[in-house]
C-alpha cells in the first residue's frame, strides 16, 4: 500500500508537486541516512553521500517510470552511489576503516568499564540492556565485510525482501542469502564476545 | 538474559540503536533543492509569440546563404558572356554584311530575270561588301599579331584577304562567282579531294586569269 503511495507521490514530484518530494523525502530519509552512516567511514562521508543520492533522485525526476517500487530505485542509486564511492576512495577507504577500528576498539573498552559499574551498582533494567547490546551490535555492524553489511542493512533497516535485494545489488537470491545468514553469524559471535568480556 | 542471541535477538538490538536521523540542516537543504527546480519549471513564463523579435534577413543563415548564391551566380555570368560585351563592332559589321547580301541577292536575280546589266547600286553594294570584309580582315589581324593564337588560325584568315584582294578589282558578277569557285575549292580541299579542287581551279584560272597575280600560295601549291 505504502509503495503505491511512494510511485504516486513521484509522479506527482516529476508533475512539479513540490509537497509530494517532502512526503517521501520524509517517510524514507531515515532508513535512508542510516544505511549510509553505517556503512562510512565518518559521519560527514554519510551525509555527503545522502545528500548526493537525493540531488540524482531530484534531477532525475522527469524520467521516473514505475517499472520497480520506488524503493527499490532509491536503494538502487544510493548502492551505486556507495560502489562509485569505495571505487573511487578505496585505498583512502581501507586506512579510515582502520583508523576507525581502532579508534572504536578502545573506546567501548573505557565506556563499557563505566556501563558496567552503572550495571552493578543500579540493578539494570531491560532499557538499558537493550541499549548497551544495541551499542555492541552497532559496534560489530562495524566489523562485517562490506557486502554482508550492505545486505544486512537492506534487510533490517529498509526491510527488503531478499528478491528485492538480490535484484538490487545485482546477486542471486542464494548469495544475498547467504551473506545475510554469514553477517548474522558474526554479529551474534561478535556479541557473545562483548558479553564474554562482560 | 541468555548467553545465545537469536536472529530476532539481532534484529531487535539493531531497532533499539537505529535512532540516527540526518540534521534539521541537511533536511531543509535537500528540500529546498527539491523544490526550485519545481518552481522554476512552473514559474517560467512562456514569450508570447507577438514579442519574439524576428532576426533579419541577413542574420538568419538562409539569408546569407542566398546572397552568397546571387552572387556567385552573377560572377559566372558575367564571365561566362564578357566577350559579347566587347565585341558590338564586329556584330554591326555582320548585320551590314547581312545587308548587303541580301542587296546583292535581289539585284542578280533581277540581272538574272531581266539581261539588263549590273546597275549602279548592285556595284556600290559589293564594294561597300568588300570594304567592310577588308576591315574585318584587317581587325582580325592586328588581333592575331598581339595575341598567342595558333598561326593556322591567322593562316586561313590571310587567305581569306587574297581572295577578297582579287575579287575587289573584278566586276561584281564575276566576284561573286569567283568567291562562290573558292569556297567550293577549300571544300574540295578539306574532304581531301584535290584532283577535283585543281580542276576546279584550272577552269577559274581559264576564266579570270588575273587572279593568279595574287593568288595565295594554297592554291599555287594545288597547282603544282
Amino acid at each position: 500500500m505504502t509503495e503505491i503511495v511512494d510511485e504516486s507521490l513521484m509522479l506527482q514530484y516529476a508533475q512539479g508537486d513540490g509537497h509530494a518530494f517532502t512526503a517521501l523525502y520524509t517517510r524514507h530519509k531515515d532508513s535512508l541516512y542510516r544505511y549510509f552512516l553505517r556503512q562510512s567511514a565518518t559521519p560527514e562521508l554519510a551525509e555527503e553521500l545522502y545528500q548526493n543520492v537525493w540531488n540524482k533522485l531530484i534531477k532525475a525526476r522527469s524520467t521516473y517510470q514505475v517499472s520497480s517500487k520506488f524503493t527499490t530505485w532509491l536503494y538502487r542509486i544510493a548502492h551505486n552511489e556507495l560502489i562509485d564511492h569505495y571505487r573511487r576512495h578505496s585505498t583512502e577507504n581501507k586506512v579510515i576503516t582502520l583508523n576507525v577500528e581502532d579508534k572504536e576498539t578502545e573506546v567501548p573498552n573505557e565506556t563499557e568499564a563505566g556501563y558496567l559499574a552503572d550495571l552493578q551498582q543500579k540493578n539494570i533494567d531491560e532499557q538499558l540492556y537493550l541499549s548497551q547490546q544495541a551499542k555492541h551490535l552497532k559496534w560489530c555492524l562495524k566489523q562485517l565485510p562490506r557486502q554482508q553489511k550492505e545486505a544486512f542493512l537492506l534487510k533490517h533497516e529498509s526491510g527488503f525482501t531478499l528478491n528485492e535485494i538480490a535484484k538490487l545489488v545485482g546477486e542471486s537470491s542464494e548469495g544475498v542469502k547467504s551473506r545475510i545468514r554469514y553477517g548474522i553469524n558474526k554479529l551474534k559471535h561478535c556479541l557473545m564476545h562483548k558479553m564474554g568480556k562482560v | 538474559m541468555s548467553e545465545k542471541f537469536t536472529d530476532h535477538d539481532i534484529a531487535r538490538f539493531y531497532s533499539e540503536g537505529a535512532t540516527e536521523k540526518p540534521s534539521a540542516e541537511l533536511d531543509a537543504k535537500i528540500l529546498a533543492l527539491a523544490k526550485t527546480p519545481v518552481e522554476t519549471k512552473t514559474q517560467t513564463p512562456l514569450k508570447p509569440i507577438a514579442s519574439i523579435k524576428k532576426p533579419a534577413l541577413y542574420q538568419t543563415w538562409y539569408g546569407q546563404l542566398s546572397t552568397a548564391a546571387s552572387l556567385v551566380l552573377v560572377t559566372i555570368l558575367y564571365l561566362h558572356n564578357s566577350d559579347s560585351f566587347h565585341e558590338p563592332a564586329d556584330n554591326e559589321n555582320k548585320r551590314e554584311t547581312h545587308q548587303l547580301m541580301e542587296t546583292e541577292a535581289t539585284g542578280l536575280s533581277s540581272i538574272k530575270a531581266t539581261g539588263q546589266p549590273v546597275n549602279n547600286s548592285l556595284q556600290k553594294s559589293i564594294k561597300q561588301r568588300v570594304s567592310i570584309e577588308k576591315r574585318r580582315q584587317k581587325e582580325v589581324s592586328d588581333i592575331m599579331t598581339d595575341s598567342t593564337l595558333p598561326s593556322v588560325s591567322a593562316d586561313s584568315e590571310m587567305t581569306q584577304l587574297n581572295k577578297v584582294k582579287s575579287i575587289s578589282k573584278m566586276t561584281p558578277e564575276g566576284a561573286l562567282e569567283v568567291m562562290a569557285t573558292f569556297n567550293k575549292i577549300d571544300d574540295l580541299l578539306a574532304t581531301e579531294q584535290r584532283e577535283k579542287a585543281r580542276e576546279r581551279l584550272n577552269e577559274l584560272l581559264q576564266k579570270y586569269p588575273q587572279l593568279k597575280a595574287d593568288l595565295h600560295a594554297r592554291y599555287m601549291n594545288l597547282l603544282k
